[in-house]
């Protein structure tokens, strides 16, 4: 028996008996403890990564969040922040505008799902349309946003279409709804590429002889759609459905701040661009800390619960 | 304490113009520029490292690319200026993108992490007092003379306490609210240019003339980010309440929903619902007003004195402008909006502080001003040892002359209130003039935000 395995062995009787069982550690043999070791080293870079970009900055948020403040004097407050928001109606009526902008969601899932079963599909070009598709995917926000406020002024190319057709110009930007409608056009038009290559991805892990099994039988198009492709993507359709909602709470930021700065009044206003008004613009730091933790634990929420619908940890 | 300090505000806006553009003939008789060392450092300062200026388009100017204009620049002439005076130092100009409110929010967010500028320039009264904590105190930066012939500086003290810390420089006599009108449109709808309407009212009538008899719009309006709403505002505020007008909602005094306010904000939203503007002006922005107003679209262009320059480069003697009248009936028919409007700032955590300090020491100086005042003919010297023979622009010049039958003149809302009111403000006056806020309800949103800032000074 080699040095190892007796090690290993030796472990093991020592680790069955009650008193090392309180201390596994102790007894563990001395090449485990170097791996362990090893490891822990391995892994500590991404730790601190981890720690320090990630859980410091939002526990000194909840920190932030628990006191009135301009980013240089500090008075705690407890959770008064988190009442205040609780009570102000512009709170709520912003969280309305995101539940709008949710429109977007089935809006870019059924773009990119389209997209991703022509391309599985190998459409004529599809080599050529899965680069044209993905294109929009590596403008930067501010790129999109201007492209569509430039497409949808009032001296734009829409409403020069509109004029020529007889139609009067539209102020795309001076009503709350059609402004809304304009900003989850230029986020489907930016998202769908992306999420077209994810759901290609899930489309690829397919075993084709289920759908050569199908088409023996006799299955058309729709028919396999519908009963094979669509139920063994789920999970990858679910992931996109998630990170989708979570976009729509966490990343409309700048396409708001392009195309409308929250206007007009506060009707493209998102809880993102609130979070930057109050912090920033109202000098309430601590509000905005407070309404930042609060879409935190939203988004979890949402997620958990999307989670459990789709079931995307679930195995088929 | 309050309502004397601010009352001193308004006295010493009211001087500036005065002191700069009708200033006495001993001014031309303009003695050697004072050293430009203070009571902090010698005359002779060795200067190296960088010197960080942000600028908010106040005394700076840039190219369409972005980079300076050196021809129309007075920061950046004289940051060149500066460093051919201080070989060691470079000077690095930043203008700051973005409307008001994002750039103090911009400036709020790197102050609070240390790494903003060392010199700031932004509008003097609320603008600068809500930043308070980033700023140092100035109060002996300059030799004693400096702070003697300058004015405006209670404009820029710490809660406008005359005994507050003084938080910024400030710069230019100041910027007034006007209205410029184009000339060959008034005459073609058969109106006289050289009878400017006295009232609001009689200047909305002329509006609609303008508008049956040349079927164009009778006003240019690009109000995206509500600042047309803050001058209009402004100043017709002041004809409803005098002098006082902001400063008292800014001390509480007065609510900001006095039915005066509520007043004012309907004229606004009235106007905005007159068909009277081109009707994209709530989505212009105001980077393309001039623009606009230069190719025509309008016969009335709400703005102010900055636009001197522009308006008599582009339409020489074919343009008149006259201050923003009064809406019919005011209590103070000849109030005028206006005011101190620049102020320089040192940051407290300035990496710099040294040549920030003689940087600005520099910029003090008469000629210096006077240099500014040539460049832009947009509003005199704050120096009384300015030289008045510098304002050539003949807009600058009836303004000057117009200022002075012009009582009381009012520190505008916008300049004096807090920033977040400020950003507040300009959100409602967009969306009151596009009708989607009401009059009351501006004013009580308003009211709301001026509250909460009270209860936190």
């Amino acid at each position: 028996m080699s040095k190892l395995a007796t090690e290993a062995l030796a472990g093991d009787a020592v680790a069955a008996s009650p008193a090392s069982a309180r201390r596994p550690n102790k007894q563990l043999a001395p090449w485990k403890k170097r791996e362990r070791r090893i490891g822990l080293l391995a892994v500590m870079p991404a730790l601190l990564v981890v720690g320090g970009v990630m859980i410091y900055p939002v526990l000194f948020a909840l920190w932030i969040s628990l006191n009135k403040t301009n980013g240089v004097k500090y008075e705690f407050r407890g959770l008064r922040n988190y009442v205040d928001l609780l009570i102000d109606p512009l709170v709520w009526q912003v969280v309305l505008n995101n539940v709008k902008f949710l429109v977007s969601v089935p809006l870019v899932i059924f773009a990119a799902l389209l997209v991703s079963v022509l391309l599985f599909e190998k459409i004529r070009g599809w080599r050529t349309f899965r680069v044209i598709f993905f294109l929009p995917a590596v403008l930067s926000t501010a790129v999109v946003g201007l492209l569509f406020r430039s497409l949808f002024g009032y001296n734009g190319v829409v409403n020069s279409a509109v004029v020529a057709l007889g139609g009067q110009p539209v102020e795309f930007f001076t009503e709350g709804n059609l402004a809304i409608s304009v900003i989850v056009m230029a986020l489907v038009w930016s998202g769908f590429g992306y999420q077209s290559l994810l759901l290609l991805s899930g489309l690829m892990a397919i075993d084709p002889a289920v759908f050569e099994a199908a088409m023996l039988d006799g299955a058309n198009w729709w028919q396999r759609l519908w009963h094979i492709t669509l139920p063994n993507i789920r999970r990858t359709l679910g992931f996109v459905f998630i990170i989708n909602v979570l976009y729509t709470f966490t990343a409309l930021f700048g396409f708001v701040f392009v195309m409308t700065a929250g206007g007009p009044g506060y009707e493209t206003t998102t809880i993102d661009y609130l979070i930057y008004l109050k912090a920033f613009g109202g000098n309430s730091i601590g509000s905005g800390a407070a309404l930042a933790v609060m879409l935190f634990i939203l988004v979890g929420a949402l997620t958990f619960a999307q989670n459990k619908i789709f079931r995307v940890g679930d195995e088929d | 304490m309050r309502k004397a300090t601010l009352t001193g505000i308004t006295v010493a806006v009211g001087a500036a113009l005065a002191l700069s553009a009708c200033s006495s003939a001993d001014s031309t008789d303009t003695t050697p520029a004072p050293s430009t060392s203070g009571s902090e450092s010698p005359s002779e300062v060795a200067l190296s490292g960088e010197l960080v200026v942000w600028d908010t388009g106040l005394l700076g100017k840039t190219l369409e690319g972005g980079a300076p204009d050196m021809e129309k620049s007075f920061l950046d002439q004289q940051a060149k200026k500066f460093m051919e005076l201080h070989p060691g130092l470079t000077v690095k100009v930043v203008q700051q993108a973005g409307d008001i409110s994002a750039n103090s929010a911009q400036f709020q967010a790197a102050s609070i992490a240390g790494n903003g500028p060392d010199i700031r320039i932004q509008y003097a009264g609320g603008p600068t007092l809500s930043f308070a904590d980033f700023f140092t105190d100035l109060s002996d930066v300059f030799p004693q003379e400096t702070y003697d012939a300058m004015s405006g500086w209670n404009t820029v003290r710490k809660n406008y306490d005359p005994a507050g810390e003084l938080l910024g420089m400030p710069y230019g006599s100041g910027l007034y609210f006007t209205v410029f009108s184009n000339d060959k449109m008034l005459k073609e709808a058969g109106l006289d240019p050289a009878s400017p309407p006295k009232t609001w009212e009689e200047m909305l009538a002329n509006g609609k003339i303008v508008k049956e008899k040349t079927g164009k719009n009778a006003f240019w309006m690009a109000n995206l980010e509500g600042y047309v709403g803050a001058w209009a505002v402004g100043a017709l505020l002041g004809g409803e309440l005098g002098e006082q007008a902001s400063t008292d909602m800014y001390v509480g005094k007065v609510p900001v929903n006095d039915p005066a306010m509520v007043k004012v904000y309907q004229a606004w939203s009235d106007i905005g619902a007159s068909g009277l503007t081109n009707p994209d002006a709530g989505s212009v922005s105001n980077g393309e007003s001039t623009a606009g107003f230069v190719q025509g679209k309008g016969a009335y262009y709400l703005v102010g004195s900055w636009e001197n320059g522009n308006m008599d480069k582009e339409f020489g003697k074919d343009i008149t402008s006259f201050y923003i009248p009064m809406l019919a009936g005011a209590k103070y028919p000849t109030a005028v909006a206006g005011g101190p409007s620049v102020a320089l700032s040192i940051t407290n955590y300035a990496k710099n502080p040294d040549a920030a300090k003689e940087f600005l020491r520099y910029l003090s100086q008469p000629d210096v001003q006077d240099e500014y005042v040539s460049l832009n003919q947009t509003e005199g010297s704050n120096n009384k040892n300015g030289d008045p023979s510098v304002i050539t622009n003949r807009l600058l010049q009836e303004q000057a002359i117009g200022l002075k039958d012009r009582t009381p003149v009012v520190f505008p809302f916008d300049s004096v209130m807090p920033q977040s009111v400020i950003d507040l403000f300009y959100r409602v006056n967009a969306s009151t003039f596009l009708g989607k806020t009401s009059a009351q309800d501006a004013a009580d949103q308003l009211q709301a935000a001026n509250e909460k800032e009270l209860a936190d000074r």
